[in-house]
């Protein structure tokens, strides 16, 4: 039976592993919120940053034997879908106003 | 320990491909380049970590590379996409990578809950949003997207400000906490607490000793609390029941103790009740508070001048020079 050949590299696991793909997660929710306009994508990448979050605190738990880690993580969960339902709600609303996701359509603040 | 430069390098790199990914980017061979360079950034980086370990294997270990690639692929062509039905679709796909990745860190119940939570309840909600926020029909051809889709607002800021933060995040992983392997913390605590758990639930201690042979019979007394002493190493403990009306020591080792201290949901599950119950009251408030913010915000009426309404649909203004609503503020 052949055994199914890892490169070493690969094969063994450190946190630094998980904590390097959450940041590179989290980077690229960064980077997505800074440079897309549309109002729903933006949101979009903050709940990707969530996701990096997610990883990062399971991992953090697993390696150091403690529960608290992923208990955490219901309660990033929670707070994403609030996030989540408020977001969505004012994009709504925006939308009704000016019938754009465009969010340069809002740059100009004034009294309305 | 690799040299910081090389890390930092390889955070360039990818902060380089990331930016010829960005809209509106010049050609699909230079997005093509973008892909290599940032796939080979990613594992460049993850390959310099194996001078953290000596010879701790990690179960799992396998899986992680295709997750993590998966889900740093799908994250980049979700923020690259010109629609944003895409961009969702590459979001569920990232959260099933990370639920995967869950797995491999031994979180079975969050690896469930994170598909339930994220892919079937918010991410049809922002489905619907952009279904209800769509223009008309989305046009299959690129140049009659709507402009804020097909163009990066300050691409170049963008990618430098993330790119900052990952190298700095990286600087403190490589430096600091990410060499820690699974061999690294003492595993006789971490027993203990999960033995202390299983203490906790009498209903669940009772279901294990019932597995042990002979102990079919066993009972607790009305109104006593279970005794539950582990070994000092937390390899197996001791439960005294009742068999018949005899109080007997009955041993919970071997399969059994593995079964009672590597049981996922009901430990979180205590772990969460025990450490936690204000947080949790406080995260059941904040989801109520949410609800009913969002069902006010969605109901709220808009009131629009009428000349607002024309420039929406398209109509010049009637007649006036000035904004009625400015005038009434300067007499007012």
């Amino acid at each position: 039976m052949a055994e199914l050949v890892v490169p070493e590299v690969f094969g063994q696991l450190a946190l630094g592993h998980y904590l390097v793909l959450s940041a590179f997660l989290f980077a690229i929710g960064l980077a997505g919120f800074v440079t897309r306009r549309n109002m729903i994508v933006m949101f979009l990448c903050t709940e990707l940053m969530f996701q990096a979050a997610v990883i990062a605190l399971a991992a953090f738990g697993r390696f150091h034997l403690d529960l608290s880690g992923q208990v955490m993580v219901i309660f990033v969960l929670t707070i994403a879908a609030a996030e989540a339902a408020l977001a969505l709600g004012l994009v709504v609303l925006l939308f009704k106003r000016q019938p754009t996701l465009d969010a340069e359509a809002w740059s100009e603040m004034r009294d309305a | 320990m690799p040299p910081a430069s090389v890390i930092h390098a390889f955070t360039v790199l990818a902060a380089g491909a990331l930016l010829l990914l960005l809209r509106p980017s010049p050609t699909i061979r230079l997005r093509l380049l973008g892909a290599v360079v940032g796939i080979g950034a990613f594992t460049g980086i993850i390959a310099q970590l194996p001078a953290f370990y000596d010879g701790q294997v990690m179960p799992g270990g396998t899986f992680f590379l295709p997750f993590a690639l998966i889900s740093v692929i799908s994250a980049v062509q979700m923020i690259t996409t010109s629609r944003p039905v895409y961009a969702a679709l590459h979001f569920v796909l990232v959260v099933l990578a990370s639920s995967g990745l869950l797995v491999t860190l031994g979180a079975e119940f969050l690896g469930f809950a994170v598909v339930i939570v994220y892919a079937g309840a918010i991410l049809i909600t922002y489905m619907f949003v952009l279904m209800l926020a769509q223009q008309a029909q989305s046009p299959d051809l690129e140049d009659e997207r709507p402009n804020y889709d097909r163009f990066a607002r300050e691409p170049l800021g963008g990618a430098v400000v993330a790119f900052l933060l990952l190298a700095f995040m990286n600087h403190l992983i490589f430096t600091g906490t990410g060499g820690l392997t699974p061999g690294d913390v003492d595993p006789i605590p971490a027993r203990l607490a999960a033995w202390q758990r299983v203490g906790a639930m009498p209903g669940r201690a009772m279901e294990l000793v019932e597995e042990v042979p002979g102990c079919r019979e066993a009972w607790l007394p009305e109104g006593e609390e279970l005794l539950l002493v582990p070994d000092p190493d937390g390899l197996a403990a001791t439960v005294t029941v009742m068999i018949g009306e005899v109080s007997t020591p009955v041993r919970l080792e071997g399969e059994l103790a593995r079964q009672a201290i590597e049981d996922n949901i009901r430990s979180v599950g205590v772990a969460l009740i025990e450490a936690f119950p204000v947080s949790l009251e406080l995260a059941g408030v904040i989801l109520t508070m949410a609800m009913f913010g969002a069902v006010i915000l969605a109901r709220r009426q808009i009131e629009l001048t009428e000349d607002e309404k024309r420039e929406a649909s398209g109509l010049p203004r009637i007649g006036h020079h000035d904004d009625p609503k400015t005038e009434g503020v300067d007499h007012g």
